[in-house]
């Protein structure tokens, strides 16, 4: 078994080697082709992208509802797991919670790109109507930022503690672990007040992360459109949600087990756990599929039809059944093999979910909107067709690759496994939790 | 040695990328488009423009010169050209400009020119336009109580025009209704006499009528509007005007969604304060332990 010393040299953050470097300027300049995209668009408008009147939510808002999606991860494999009394979760925990702080940072501020200018939001603030689901979306994702950054930062106090007496030698970067470890040293107090924080965190994020992705769903489902008009709408999403943030958590434990080589605390076992998860939230997420083309096909009005006909069997038929098949039912009987579940097969079934999942959020956006109840008259032929720009996807990539950034720099400065919970659990120290032990 | 050549293939790689990009960037050509200009006058009251519609042919298709930057200008007798200002089409492909000020001193005829100098997207165009002045009023005659709208269409020394075509509607909130015959025909006169059958709803009893003379080869589109309140007043009583609904602004919210919300919004955000403050108590109570025991 390792001692103290080897499990804080296996998990504290470490340099980036040649790929980790190469990785970062990669991102990088992927971002700085996304603001070069978001200038000409703030100089020009929303002109350039292909949004016109019609299909008026594009690709930027497929992108926020899948951030969104995606963040939810965070209280699946943090509050719920935890909750409901899950060990094996406890490594994971740390990159469910980076995902999902990166994911809605970028959700935000994908909102904002949607807008076209950013002093916009000082107009929804002020005239912003509280019977508007738009302003209950604004709330709830400030108020989820909030607890996943405090669900984050809560239980990485003991670990900056750590690390702070681990980086001496360098003494500006222990000043700063020190800093940010909030003088913690695990006495009484501390640990009861962290305790309640944790628990209170778990708890409080459930609803609020049920709310963010419910009102996000209500975006659409407050509507009379086709595609969207239904009751089945917050449910669905969330199974959704749930699906691609797995599929995230998969692909992240994959590539940092892989790259910082931490193999014996990341197991085969863990992603056996993992697959067998994805598996279970992708059926109940096929359910919900079923649910909402099925009941609007038996319904079969003409405006449903013509709708899932274009799904079916029209244009974007390809996209439609590619991220239908593809990307939920191929994965759900793939993952049924235990073969699959090995670490690389399940980390390209991850990434093949996580892709499906944005395609699928622009499935569910785009087609409603080409298909108004009022026949499209007097517009422009390319008024009827949604193509994003060139600059929308630049942009859009932009946004992706910052998430990614977020994560990736988060990974190189925290531990990415939580420390002190896994020497916990491995028994390598005593937890502290009463005055008696304390003073032992 | 074999770390060397993989990062070397990956310079290599990232290189051809960068000059596949800039190469097909730099290439992108931009085809010089012919637009097609329509120009027609158009006068209502004391305002009179000139309206432009401008397309092009995509293909088997023409659709709107979006973005084409247009001059209009005053054409005097000698072919010189007085500038009256600048136009940009639209994305329904129409653009117009106000030429009010120009008919301030009356003469019998008016030439306009439009056009565009030519630009990276489109050719050099132009066309022009000539009208006659002319003046359209409208009054509402009571005769037995029955209602009559009396138009008179006059020249630029007052002279009656005879034997024009007029219209005569009732704007509506969708689009205007006809009323009476699809024509008139002005007398010697230039008078018409069009008798009010049918008395509409409209708010207040306000109707609006409009006597219009429609594309005329010299004197182009004139439109005179007459106001009234001879309609019956329309009682809204589906009105939620002032209600707190749904649909109101903020500040007539429904109860329901002041309260339920804020007391949700409040609620967490309390404890998420709390939470912020444990950040605080946590960094306190440094040793607090060991002190006291």
């Amino acid at each position: 078994m390792k001692n103290f010393e080897q499990l804080t040299d296996d998990l504290a953050p470490k340099k980036f080697g040649f790929y980790g470097k190469l990785w970062v300027g990669f991102l990088v300049i992927i971002i700085l082709g996304g603001i070069y995209g978001y200038y000409q668009q703030f100089t020009k408008g929303l002109v350039i992208s292909g949004m016109r009147d019609y299909v008026m939510w594009g690709i930027y808002i497929s992108n926020f509802v899948f951030f969104v999606a995606i963040s939810l991860v965070g209280s699946l494999i943090t509050a719920i797991l935890r909750l409901s009394g899950v060990t094996w979760a406890t490594p994971l925990t740390r990159i469910a919670e980076i995902i999902a702080v990166a994911a809605i940072i970028m959700g935000g501020l994908t909102i904002i790109i949607d807008m076209g200018r950013p002093d916009r939001i000082y107009n929804l603030l002020l005239h912003g109507r509280l019977q508007s689901p738009i302003v209950w979306d604004v709330i709830v994702v400030t108020t989820y930022l909030t607890i996943s950054i405090l669900l984050l930062l809560f239980p990485l106090l003991p670990d900056f503690h750590i690390l702070s007496k681990k980086f001496e030698r360098n003494k500006k970067l222990s000043k700063i672990y020190s800093k940010l470890s909030l003088n913690w040293d695990g006495n009484f107090y501390q640990r009861r007040i962290y305790k309640w924080s944790i628990r209170t965190l778990s708890v409080l994020i459930i609803p609020v992360a049920f709310a963010i992705h419910t009102v996000t769903s209500w975006l659409f489902a407050a509507t009379y459109r086709p595609g969207w008009d239904s009751s089945n709408f917050g449910p669905y999403f969330i199974a959704g949600a749930f699906v691609a943030g797995a599929g995230g958590v998969v692909c992240v434990m994959y590539l940092v087990r892989k790259f910082r080589h931490l193999e014996d605390y990341i197991t085969d076992y863990h992603f056996d756990r993992m697959g067998k998860l994805l598996v279970l939230l992708i059926l109940i997420y096929i359910y919900f599929n079923v649910n909402e083309y099925l009941v609007p096909a038996l319904k079969n009005t003409k405006i449903e039809a013509e709708h899932l006909r274009v799904l079916f069997l029209g244009e974007l038929s390809p996209l439609f059944w590619t991220v239908i098949l593809g990307g939920l039912v191929f994965p759900a009987v793939a993952l049924l093999f235990k073969g699959m579940r090995k670490p690389f097969p399940l980390f390209i079934i991850g990434l093949i979910v996580v892709i499906a999942a944005w395609w699928k959020r622009f499935v569910i956006v785009t087609p409603t909107l080409l298909h108004p109840f009022l026949p499209i008259q007097g517009a422009p032929e390319s008024w009827r067709h949604y193509t994003p720009t060139h600059l929308e996807w630049l942009i859009t990539w932009g946004t992706l690759a910052g998430a990614m950034l977020i994560v990736t720099i988060l990974i190189r400065y925290i531990p990415v496994i939580p420390i002190h919970e896994t020497a916990e659990e491995r028994g390598i120290i005593e937890p502290r939790h009463t005055k008696r032990n304390e003073r032992k | 040695m074999k770390e060397n050549s993989i990062k070397n293939s990956i310079k290599q790689l990232l290189c051809l990328v960068f000059i596949v990009l800039i190469n097909s960037w730099s290439h992108a050509q931009v085809k010089q488009e012919k637009a097609r200009l329509t120009v027609s006058y158009y006068k209502e009251g004391n305002l009179s423009f000139l309206k432009v519609s401008a397309i092009y042919k995509d293909g088997a298709l023409f659709v709107p010169a979006q973005g084409l930057d247009l001059n209009a200008y005053r054409v005097f007798e000698n072919d010189s050209l007085v500038p009256l200002g600048t136009m940009l089409v639209n994305a329904e492909g129409t653009a117009q400009i106000d030429v009010s000020k120009v008919f301030e001193n009356d003469s019998l005829l008016y030439t306009f020119e439009v056009n565009h100098i030519g630009s990276e997207k489109y050719k050099k165009v132009s066309k022009d336009i000539s009208v006659k002045v002319a003046h359209l009023t409208s009054e509402l005659k009571t005769i037995n109580e029955n209602y009559f709208i009396e138009a008179k269409l006059t020249d630029a020394n007052n002279e009656p025009i005879q034997d024009t075509e007029l219209k005569v509607k009732l704007q509506r909130f969708f689009s205007p209704l006809t009323v009476g015959n699809s024509l008139y025909f002005t007398d010697e006169n230039g008078t018409i006499n069009v008798p009010i059958t049918t008395i509409m709803p409209g708010r207040d009893g306000k109707l609006n009528y409009e006597v219009i003379l429609l594309d005329s080869y010299d004197y182009g589109t004139i439109k005179s509007i007459l106001k009234t309140t001879i309609g019956k007043p329309i009682k809204d009583d589906l009105s939620t005007f002032d209600q707190r609904t749904m649909w109101s602004p903020p500040r007539k919210a429904p109860w329901v969604i002041l309260i339920v919300p804020n007391i949700l919004i409040f609620g967490v955000w309390f404890i998420l304060i709390i939470l912020v403050i444990n950040l605080f108590r946590i960094s306190k109570h440094k040793n607090k332990s060991y002190e006291k025991h």
